[in-house]
Parts: C-alpha cells; sequence; structure tokens
C-alpha cells in the first residue's frame, strides 16, 4: 500500500510547538524507514538527493557554463561568420566588376546599337555590386553589437570570478576607450538598405 | 561637363572606388585619382589641384567630414574644390552637419548613375 505523504516535507506555519515537534519526528522516521512504494523513506531521499544534484547542475549550467559558452564559442563563431560572408562577398563582387570591365572592353566590336543595348544592362550590374558596401557596413555594425553583448557576459563572469573573462573583458574596455579617443566607429553606418527617396529628402535640404 | 576635370575619389571600400571610376569612365571622365580615407586624400591634394572631390563619410582613421572641413579650412591649394559627399550616412542632422562645413553637394548610397550624372551636371555645369 501506498503511503501519501503531505506535499513539502516541512510542518505547515502556525501550528503550536507540540505539533510541530511530533510532525518532525514522524517525517524524520518516514526518511529514515524503508518503506516500499514511491514515497518509501529510502527512495525518497534518494530522489531528493537526484534532485538537489540537478539543481544545482542547473545552478552550475545557468549561471557559469552558458554564460561561459557564449562569451567563448558561440559569439566569437558569430564574429567569425560574419567576417566571413564579408571577405566572401567582396571577393564575389570584385569578380562582377572584373567581368563587367572585361565586357565593356569588348563593346567596341558590337554594332553601336548593341553596345548601347549591353552597356546599359553593364551599368545596372555595376550599381548592383554597390550592395557590397553597403551589407559590409551593416555587418560591421552587427560585429559591434555581438562585441557589446561579448563585454557584457565578460562583465558577468568577471564578477563571478572567471579568470579569462577578466581578461577579455579589461582586453575589450581597453579597445572600446581607444576607439572612442581616436573617433573611430562612432560614426552611423547606414540606416537601411533600402534608401527609397533619401536622396529626394537630402536635395530639399540642399535646395532650401 | 568638361570630361577633362581631374577627380579625386576617396573611399575605404574597394568595391566603391572601382563602381565610382566605372561610372565616371562611363561618363568620359579618365583623369581620375582615388585614396581610401581623408589623410591619404590630403596628401594626393598637396601636390595636385582637383577640380572634384568625390569622398565616402565613413572611413577611418579620417572621416569624410573632417576630411572636408580639412579641405575647406585651407590646409591644401584645393579650399574651395567641389565636394560631393556620397554616403548612406542619411540623417538629416548629419547632412545639415556636411552642409555647414561646406560641402558642395551630397549623393545618398545606393545611388544609379544617373543620380551622379546629374550631381556631375549639377557641380561641374
Amino acid at each position: 500500500m501506498t503511503k501519501k505523504l503531505p506535499s513539502g516535507m516541512a510542518p505547515p506555519p502556525g501550528l503550536e510547538k507540540e505539533q510541530r515537534s511530533l510532525i518532525e519526528s514522524v517525517l524524520k522516521d518516514i526518511l529514515e524507514s524503508d518503506l516500499p512504494g514511491q514515497y518509501g523513506g529510502h527512495t525518497l531521499k534518494s530522489l531528493r538527493e537526484q534532485q538537489e544534484g540537478h539543481n544545482e547542475d542547473l545552478a552550475a549550467a545557468m549561471t557559469a557554463e552558458q554564460p561561459r559558452d557564449i562569451s567563448e564559442k558561440h559569439l566569437p563563431t558569430i564574429v567569425q561568420n560574419l567576417s566571413s560572408i564579408r571577405s566572401t562577398a567582396e571577393s564575389a563582387t570584385h569578380a562582377i566588376m572584373n567581368a563587367t570591365e572585361n565586357i565593356q572592353g569588348l563593346l567596341g566590336m558590337l554594332d553601336e546599337k548593341m553596345e548601347q543595348l549591353i552597356r546599359k544592362e553593364l551599368t545596372l550590374i555595376v550599381q548592383a555590386c554597390a550592395f557590397q558596401d553597403l551589407t559590409g557596413q551593416q555587418m560591421t555594425r552587427i560585429v559591434d553589437s555581438v562585441e557589446a553583448i561579448e563585454f557584457a557576459v565578460d562583465g558577468i563572469l568577471s564578477a563571478m570570478g572567471d579568470k579569462n573573462a577578466q581578461r577579455r573583458y579589461k582586453e575589450i574596455a581597453a579597445r572600446r576607450t581607444k576607439e572612442k579617443t581616436s573617433g573611430k566607429k562612432t560614426l552611423s553606418g547606414p540606416q537601411n538598405i533600402i534608401v527609397k527617396d533619401k536622396q529626394a529628402e537630402i536635395d530639399n535640404i540642399f535646395d532650401a | 561637363m568638361d570630361t577633362k576635370t581631374p577627380i579625386l575619389v576617396v573611399d575605404d571600400y574597394r568595391t566603391m572606388v572601382r563602381i565610382i571610376r566605372n561610372l565616371l569612365a562611363q561618363l568620359g571622365f579618365d583623369d581620375v585619382d582615388d585614396a581610401g580615407d581623408g589623410s591619404e586624400a590630403l596628401e594626393r591634394m598637396s601636390s595636385k589641384r582637383y577640380g572634384l572631390v568625390i569622398s565616402d563619410w565613413n572611413m577611418e582613421p579620417m572621416n569624410g567630414l573632417d576630411f572636408l572641413k580639412a579641405v575647406r579650412s585651407g590646409s591644401t591649394a584645393n579650399t574651395h574644390v567641389p565636394f560631393i559627399m556620397v554616403t548612406a550616412e542619411s540623417k538629416q542632422s548629419s547632412v545639415q552637419a556636411a552642409k555647414e562645413a561646406g560641402v558642395t553637394n551630397y549623393i545618398v548610397k545606393p545611388f544609379s548613375a544617373d543620380t551622379l550624372r546629374s550631381k556631375l551636371g549639377s557641380v561641374l555645369g
């Protein structure tokens, strides 16, 4: 027969001293006994110890391991991936520009009408290549944001005594101070890749 | 437009320099130099007189606005050179700051060949 215990192992508040003492004594007996079933003494004790172990693991993961993973693995990976994308896009853009300029060099071999048609299309390709400049600036802003997160996480880890985080925190702080002093990275990049009608707005400022 | 006008293109993104040079070549301009930031551009301007400067804003170590101010302050023989800022920096306060610093015109990225042609026409006549 399964014996059911009340939820919680401590006596409820508001009891007389004698009542409290009696309940604590009974609970102690149950915990130290070897009753069958899910609430048997050793089983219960074992379950409680297991849960305490889980709680410690969870606390450790929440307060130490995961932030360290964020700082040491995830954030650097994001930065590396973005840098890789930026460099790949740059290489691809230069390849497109090379091909475009090669074709432009051959336009003289065509009749005038065909030359005009192809030149117009090539101009559109050249214009489109500006995407690399804009996306590159956007990525720089993202990398800056990731670095700000890394700085905050390292600050938390430093406060918890993580030596590696303290070193990284000092490095980033020094770099930020240097950038602030030199004026680097203080300008806003593009507000939006799509700047439709922005030119007209700015023309109005100049006409005013 | 006088296509013999010497032009200095200033941008730290090589791709953008190539794009602007390509579009200028299509418009017939062949006397085009380039520089990677304001400091390098000032060095070039100390030894050559230009008829037009086309500059990015967001560069390091010397950005476009500081470069413009240095040009207008008379640090080279190009104090009054027409100066077009080509940038994605389109906040009104920034545009106003550039205007107050003496920028001649302003092109927002991404721009078309027609926009560049139009601005060159308005600056060079």
